[in-house]
């Protein structure tokens, strides 16, 4: 006992020093943002530091970049906003909520024309309560589809089957001709949205459904939802789909192991599937009964309302601009993950095949709105369609309890 | 020496407990295992291990879990501190003094040992942050006090005798030291059940660190176990040396005190 | 005037000091307890009748909050969930500790008995985080150590979390394997308490072990088992962190438990009011539990 007391008062002691030794008054800056790196190259965190490391010796402030897991980020964001003490500046991907609660800082007092015009989505952004533009928008480019040319040769399929109805004869024809299966894409079951983002909505724009309503409320109750759910119960029905696509990476896995004739991915994974020796292509996306579809977002760049209040809004401004800047998006783009410029200052465009197969297609590139609730949304048409999966609700119902419920439990 | 005749029945029973008992360390043993292979895949063979430190070094130093590491520690030091003291100096209060109304407080603490965690998280969210104390130690410690310690503490209370109390007053031996020389010495083994038990709490808490503390440098060890299973879902050597770390340290304590711990939570399972 | 007063009502000047004393000894927890334990469960009823996002101030709705629970589809399932996964781990620890315990005080009470209780109480100091990390890969469907295991024994692997049928099971598979250690040190200790005139005059009287632990030790171990199920059923019914980590909720709505709804409402969908509504709920719904099962517990005696 008197051991164990000891032992506390020595810690005890030992934490007392390490506070009064943490006094420190240079300004410090917060940046949150979520990993990006998922391949072995140089971690989100180095790269960050890095590109921060020149700004706090000239700004003679300490910057702490921190990397954040994308698993329930916009609730991580929206919390950490709230936060007396949360990010100055952070990465932000459901805007909506953050916008109309007023978390974000009104950004056009504080960047000079000449740095708005340089933003290629600037007028795109939402903006806030006094008409100010409160984020930076990004482009997230389109998440691709591969397929490996060697198994269609295989199973004696000639061009890529690009109609829905073609694309199911393939996936039944190929098991059987080749013995590797026909197509899988992730539906998380532990993994939040952002799976559900990639696998829906480019369906339902394909079989022609818009997000919004006239009156800018969100609502896929119709003919094109029910559409795309039943083609994806197929998929499911016909015995394409397997248990395994709630398993996160499970298709990408296959799929770079020759196992698996089509997938959908962000389009980083070319470089695996290549080293893995697949031969493979892009596809831009089906052709649905509405013709061909794909979607992006527009993630975004924003400072916290509260940096304000800390006096930090000046600084962290100035980190904005920095991070959003051509220079050190060229260079994140090349060495950790790379996604279209959404500069007129950046140059690098790495991709030339998603290039010329985007531009294009560039009338066939919807953009995923921004609605009140939308990843409780998400979330909420995530687990209804899972459960289609499972056998427990008809097409109609999900569409039906998707929309009851975010009509009377997430929309205030 | 008189032979033991042992029935076929307890032989199969040994056998069965045997069986528990290496299904409970089956997967801690695989965790271990699994943190010294770098492959992605799982499929561990034996060709697989290497004694090599890498993972934990990856994860002690590029995902700091070394602050981690420091904070729960700290969280765990000052909470055990503080419920300790707070916990037996109002079991002396309730049990040895005539405080008028103390019988009805006492049974209204009892009542919120019935509340689950979750109907007071908004609340306490929403004056931690009022408060300005998010991501601070004291947002971690200061919640930790609550009744189980002060009814565990006047169950022992009970068995000091107040002949010894008043004998050492009527030879001048003041307030504040017979609580300390006498009292807290003759609940002692009390102290280590609670601090056995609040040691785990505080250790293993998740969910209100999740939410209350947001900074990086500020993160508790679940909380840093959470992010990194999440960060990298396909390098599990790194994630099981991260689960190996976090159990580590618990666990030497438990070799250590094994004794104090299971008669701690023997002590506290049959008072309380 | 004073001495008077103090007559009438029994106390002298220092019954008095010491209980100034005793209030002083009391305060600091006092505090602590009103600040952390008391004043968040106002709070919580007060939001439970209002709308209110965090941003705003709350606003009153009345009793709109309630209403809107009763059609609240996930709600139920996330109630039918619970109800199940209590239904699963508290009968399967309880029993399991108390077997263990018996077994290892009547039969091996050697050095190798408390080296298995030893091993047995390992999972209790795991933290419910790190549990959840390893068997969500123990679990895994392919290569996990679990379906390693089924494929040497050539069965086909199962995908333990991605099942509507098995995902709940599984997870409370892992609540088992961490409480029954802490559940049978508890028990261990009530059977050694049982005073040993007692068990040798029931050898003597030649009761078979079966009998002697129907008769004398199960009863003598009632009151330990009243406060393991009632521990077991609180825990049970807040279980947080093993769904947050393992299913996330899913597949579908299959891993929704109550405590993760509240979590969900309040922190996902940003509706605090409501959620406060949930947690009052579950507050009332505990009680009950509890009420119920003490007025059983009190018949069975009496």
């Amino acid at each position: 006992m008197k051991r164990l007391l000891a032992v506390l008062l020595c810690c005890a002691l030992l934490i007392s020093c390490m506070s009064v030794a943490a006094a420190d008054e240079k300004k410090t800056l917060t940046v949150w943002i979520p990993q990006y790196q998922f391949t072995g190259g140089i971690p989100d965190q180095e790269f960050w530091d890095g590109v921060f490391d020149p700004f706090e010796e000239e700004n003679n402030c300490e910057v702490k970049v921190e990397i954040l897991p994308w698993s329930d980020y916009n609730t991580t964001v929206y919390t950490g906003l709230l936060n007396n003490d949360g990010p100055d500046v952070v990465y932000v991907t459901d805007n909506y909520d953050l916008v109309t609660n007023g978390l974000l800082l009104g950004l056009d007092g504080y960047l000079t024309d000449a740095e708005k015009d340089n933003y290629l989505l600037w007028s795109t952004g939402p903006v806030d309560a006094n008409g100010e533009h409160v984020i930076v928008p990004m482009d997230d480019g389109v998440a691709m589809g591969f397929y490996n040319k060697d198994i269609l040769a295989e199973a004696g399929i000639d061009t890529f089957p690009e109609e829905w109805d073609a694309f199911i004869e393939a996936c039944k024809t190929i098991p059987e001709k080749t013995g590797k299966q026909g197509f899988l894409q992730n539906w998380g079951a532990t993994t939040g949205t952002s799976a559900l983002m990639l696998a829906f909505w480019p369906y339902y724009f394909q079989a022609g459904g818009v997000m919004l309503d006239e009156n800018g409320q969100i609502a896929i109750n119709n003919e094109a939802g029910l559409k795309t759910l039943e083609f994806l119960k197929k998929f499911y029905d016909e015995g394409i789909f397997d248990e395994t696509i709630v398993s996160e990476s499970e298709s990408i896995e296959k799929f770079a192991a020759g196992e698996l004739a089509f997938v959908v991915a962000d389009l980083n994974k070319g470089k695996t599937f290549t080293n893995n020796g697949v031969n493979w292509e892009y596809f831009f996306s089906l052709k649905g009964p509405a013709g061909y579809g794909a979607r992006t977002a527009t993630d975004s760049f924003a400072v916290a309302a509260k940096a304000k209040e800390r006096g930090n809004d000046e600084l962290a401004v100035k980190a904005l601009v920095l991070i959003t800047s051509g220079a050190v998006m060229d260079r994140f783009h090349s060495e950790v993950f790379y996604l279209p410029p959404f500069t007129k200052d950046s140059s690098y465009t790495q991709n030339e095949a998603y290039t010329t197969l985007t531009g294009a297609h560039t009338a066939d590139i919807y953009v995923v709105s921004e609605f009140e609730g939308k990843a409780s949304f998400e979330k909420e048409l995530q687990a209804n369609i899972q459960m289609m999966f499972m056998g427990d609700l008809t097409p109609q119902e999900v569409l039906d309890n998707t929309m009851a419920y975010y009509t009377d439990q997430i929309k205030q | 020496m008189k032979k033991k005749h042992v029935s076929p029945w307890v032989a199969v029973g040994v056998v069965l407990v045997t069986v528990f008992a290496v299904l409970c360390l089956l997967p801690l043993i695989y965790m271990v295992a699994v943190s010294f292979t770098d492959s992605e895949t799982l499929y561990i063979k034996l060709k697989d291990l290497r004694p090599s430190l890498y993972n934990y070094w990856y994860a002690i130093v590029k995902r700091d879990f070394g602050t981690a590491l420091k904070n729960s520690i700290i969280v765990v030091v000052g909470s055990c501190l503080l419920v300790n003291v707070a916990s037996s100096m109002a079991a002396y209060g309730f049990e040895k003094k005539p405080v008028p109304g103390k019988e009805a407080l006492f049974q209204g603490y009892l009542a919120t040992m019935m509340i689950p965690g979750q109907v007071i998280l908004i609340p306490m969210f929403v004056m931690i942050n009022r408060a300005g104390l998010t991501n601070t130690y004291s947002a971690l410690i200061l919640p930790m006090v609550g009744a189980f310690g002060i009814f565990l503490m006047r169950q022992f209370m009970v068995a000091v005798p107040n002949e010894l109390l008043e004998a050492a007053e009527i030879d001048g031996c003041g307030e504040m030291r017979r609580f300390t020389t006498i009292v807290i010495p003759l609940v002692q083994p009390a102290l280590i059940t609670l601090t056995i038990f609040t040691f785990n709490a505080a250790w293993n808490n998740f969910l209100w660190p999740l939410i209350i503390n947001t900074r990086s440098e500020m993160r508790v060890l679940p909380v840093a176990m959470s992010t990194l299973a999440s960060n990298s879902t396909t390098n599990y050597g790194m994630v099981m040396a991260g689960a190996t770390l976090t159990f580590l340290f618990p666990f030497i304590l438990y070799i250590f005190l094994q004794r104090q711990f299971v008669e701690g939570i023997a002590l506290g399972g049959v008072k309380g | 005037m004073p001495t008077a007063v103090s007559l009438k009502k029994g106390k002298s000047p220092r019954t008095r000091r010491q209980a100034l004393i005793g209030a002083a000894y009391i305060a600091p927890s006092f505090i602590l307890m009103m600040i952390f334990n008391v004043t968040p469960i106002f709070l919580s009823a007060f939001y439970s009748f209002t709308k209110y996002n965090m941003t705003a101030a709350p606003v009153w709705i009345g009793l709109d909050n309630y209403a809107r629970l009763f059609n609240n589809k996930v709600l139920t399932e996330s109630l039918s969930n619970t109800v199940r996964y209590v239904l699963i781990t508290v009968p399967s620890q309880t029993v399991l500790s108390l077997l263990i315990a018996v077994f290892i005080a009547e039969h091996m009470k050697n050095r190798y008995g408390s080296f298995l209780r030893s091993v047995i109480f390992i999972p209790v100091i795991v933290s419910l985080i790190a549990s959840a990390t390893v068997w969500n890969i123990m679990y895994q469907p392919k290569g996990g150590l679990i379906n390693q295991f089924l494929e040497f024994l050539g069965a086909k692997p199962v995908n333990f979390l991605g099942k509507k049928s098995s995902a709940l099971p599984s997870v409370a598979a892992v609540a088992i394997w961490k409480a029954s250690g802490y559940y049978m040190v508890i028990y261990y200790a009530g059977v050694m308490n049982v005073p040993s005139d007692v068990r040798e005059a029931a050898i003597v009287d030649g009761a078979s072990s079966v009998q002697r632990f129907w008769h004398i030790t199960l009863p003598i171990l009632k009151p330990i088992t009243y406060m393991i199920v009632t521990l077991g059923i609180i825990g049970s019914f807040q279980v947080f962190d093993l769904v947050y980590k393992m299913t996330g909720g899913g597949p579908g709505r299959s891993t929704y438990t109550v405590a993760y709804v509240i979590y969900a409402f309040a922190f996902q969908d940003k509706n605090y009011g409501y959620a406060s509504a949930v947690a009052i709920c579950l507050l009332i719904v505990i009680l009950m539990i509890h009420l119920i099962q003490s007025l059983f517990f009190k018949e069975k005696d009496a």
